[in-house]
């Protein structure tokens, strides 16, 4: 299997097929990612879009030293927090349940929504979007070690939600 | 005491395998990887529904099929094809009447312009040039602009009396005529000074296409909400007020593009066109001419003038006047029968 770079590489040099494999691969984790994030899910699907649109128009300038995923999830948060600036939410987190069973899910958000944002976002980044801690710590632009103190601090307090609660 | 932080970074595959033996040995450790096990099953419980059908279509349609060809204009290409195959999808699906507007690219191929899938440039040029034959250069510029289908956007011609004539004009002619324009009128006079530049404007075009996608997206969304809705008042009201400002915003963009796209249709060229020194130098009787033929005009002028002043003023100088010299002869007399 090709990796995302080479994927990102052939698309720059004008495969079509590239780009349908790329998109294949992150179609549904980058709209899990707005989902989970945005109350909205036609804005979801909306802000994916605008995510590959982003791509198709900025592959030229991805640079191969940045890890595609990386890169990717970088234009979403971006989105991301356009789209919040607009909406002008405090809560990022999507209100209405988003499948799978709906108690489970509720409490999932509800005890995600206790923390601390940056934290939360940490967590989030690496639960739901498995990136890595060096990854998350380019995302979000602070140092790696960071990550991983408050990534544990993260875990903890949800622990104590699910003990508490359970 | 154990590094918690560790054991964590251990089992998301961060740290080495050295933790395995630790963990084998310590009971708080084993109890800790559990939690942090059941907190992440936990979180996986969230699950969310997957992306509708209409994403997969939107986004694959951003890459039409046609850019086997046009490979070596990458990116400009799929930028440039996915913003139509989007936006025309966005008219197809969109209900009401905005379904007439459409997006740049075609826009741009209405006007027969640029090939589809080429990057949009906004060209401009200046040229400056100096003729000693100015009528009959002036005259070739509307030729030119008719020949390639141009136009003036502005033109200005002064005529000072003591130097030759300058044309300032602004001309737009269709940009794959821009070339041939600029060569024309290079033949019209010695060329003092030529210029050429060109703004990308790709980008901002598909920046503006999604925007405008969006919006028309969020109208489709509350007018359906708008008909689904019949309760409270102040609900529609709120719903109908929110489809105005998106209906306002989609207009104002349309506006935009379609000035995105006469401005990349359209290059814009500034023309200087001054009389050259020969037409000018043999000009001195010329100037003489026009010095008496203005002085004449200036006493044509004063007397107009004065009739003006006097059509104004006249029947109140006559009426006072007369009262004031009624009023001197008066006293005049008065004073010379008192004289003795």
């Amino acid at each position: 299997m090709d990796s995302d770079e080479t994927l990102i590489a052939e698309f720059r040099r004008g495969s079509r097929e590239a780009f349908e494999e790329l998109f294949a691969r992150y179609r549904e984790p980058l709209c899990g990612f707005f989902r989970r994030r945005l109350e909205s899910r036609e804005r979801a699907e909306d802000l994916t879009q605008e995510t590959f649109l982003a791509v198709i128009r900025g592959a030229a300038r991805w640079e191969p030293r940045a890890l595609v995923r990386t890169w990717l999830y970088g234009i979403a948060l971006k989105l991301l927090y356009a789209e919040r600036r607009k909406l002008k939410r405090s809560s990022p987190l999507a209100d209405s349940a988003a499948g799978g069973a709906p108690e489970n899910a509720l409490w999932v958000r509800q005890a995600l929504a206790k923390l601390d944002e940056t934290e939360r976002e940490i967590l989030m980044l690496r639960e739901y979007e498995q990136l890595n801690y060096a990854e998350i710590a380019e995302l979000l632009r602070i140092p790696v070690n960071t990550v991983r103190s408050r990534l544990f601090r993260a875990r903890m307090a949800l622990r104590d939600c699910l003990k508490g609660g359970a | 005491m154990c590094d918690q932080e560790q054991l964590m970074a251990y089992l998301d595959g961060e740290a080495s395998g050295a933790m395995a033996a630790h963990l084998e040995e310590c009971a708080d450790c084993r109890a800790l990887a559990e939690d942090l096990r059941a907190v992440s099953a936990r979180m996986i419980e969230w699950g969310v529904e997957p992306p509708s059908a209409g994403l997969d279509r939107r986004v694959r349609a951003a890459l039409a099929p046609e850019n086997k060809r046009s490979r070596r204009w990458w990116p400009w290409a799929l930028s440039a094809t996915g913003v139509v195959a989007v936006g025309l999808l966005a008219v197809a699906i969109r209900p009401g009447p905005r379904m007439q507007s459409v997006p740049l690219q075609r826009v741009v191929a209405e006007m027969a312009v640029p090939t589809a899938g080429a990057p949009l440039i906004a060209r401009t040029a200046q040229i400056a040039l100096t003729t000693s034959a100015f009528d009959q250069a002036r005259r070739a510029i509307d030729d030119i602009l008719a020949h390639h289908q141009g136009y003036f956007g502005d033109m200005n011609l002064t005529s000072p009396t003591d130097a030759g004539r300058t044309l300032t004009a602004t001309i737009r002619v269709p940009a794959s005529q821009l070339d041939a324009t600029l060569a024309e009128l290079r033949r019209l006079g010695r060329v003092e000074s030529e210029s050429q530049s060109g703004e990308d404007v790709t980008a901002q075009s598909v920046d503006l296409d999604a925007r405008l996608a969006n919006a028309r997206h969020t109208e489709e969304r509350l007018t359906d909400l708008l008909r689904q809705r019949t309760g409270n008042l102040a609900d529609v009201l709120a719903v109908e007020k929110e489809l105005d400002n998106t209906r306002g915003e989609i207009e104002r963009m349309e506006a935009e593009q379609k000035a995105l796209a006469t401005r990349v249709a359209y290059a814009t060229v500034s023309v200087t066109l001054t009389e050259g020194h020969a037409a000018s130098a043999a000009s001195t009787f010329s100037r003489l001419r026009n010095a008496a033929a203005d002085g004449f005009r200036s006493l044509g002028l004063a007397i107009v003038a004065v009739a003006l002043f006097l059509l104004a003023w006249g029947p109140s100088i006559v009426v006072f006047g007369g009262l004031v010299w009624l009023i001197w002869r008066g006293v005049r007399r008065l004073v010379i029968r008192r004289t003795p």
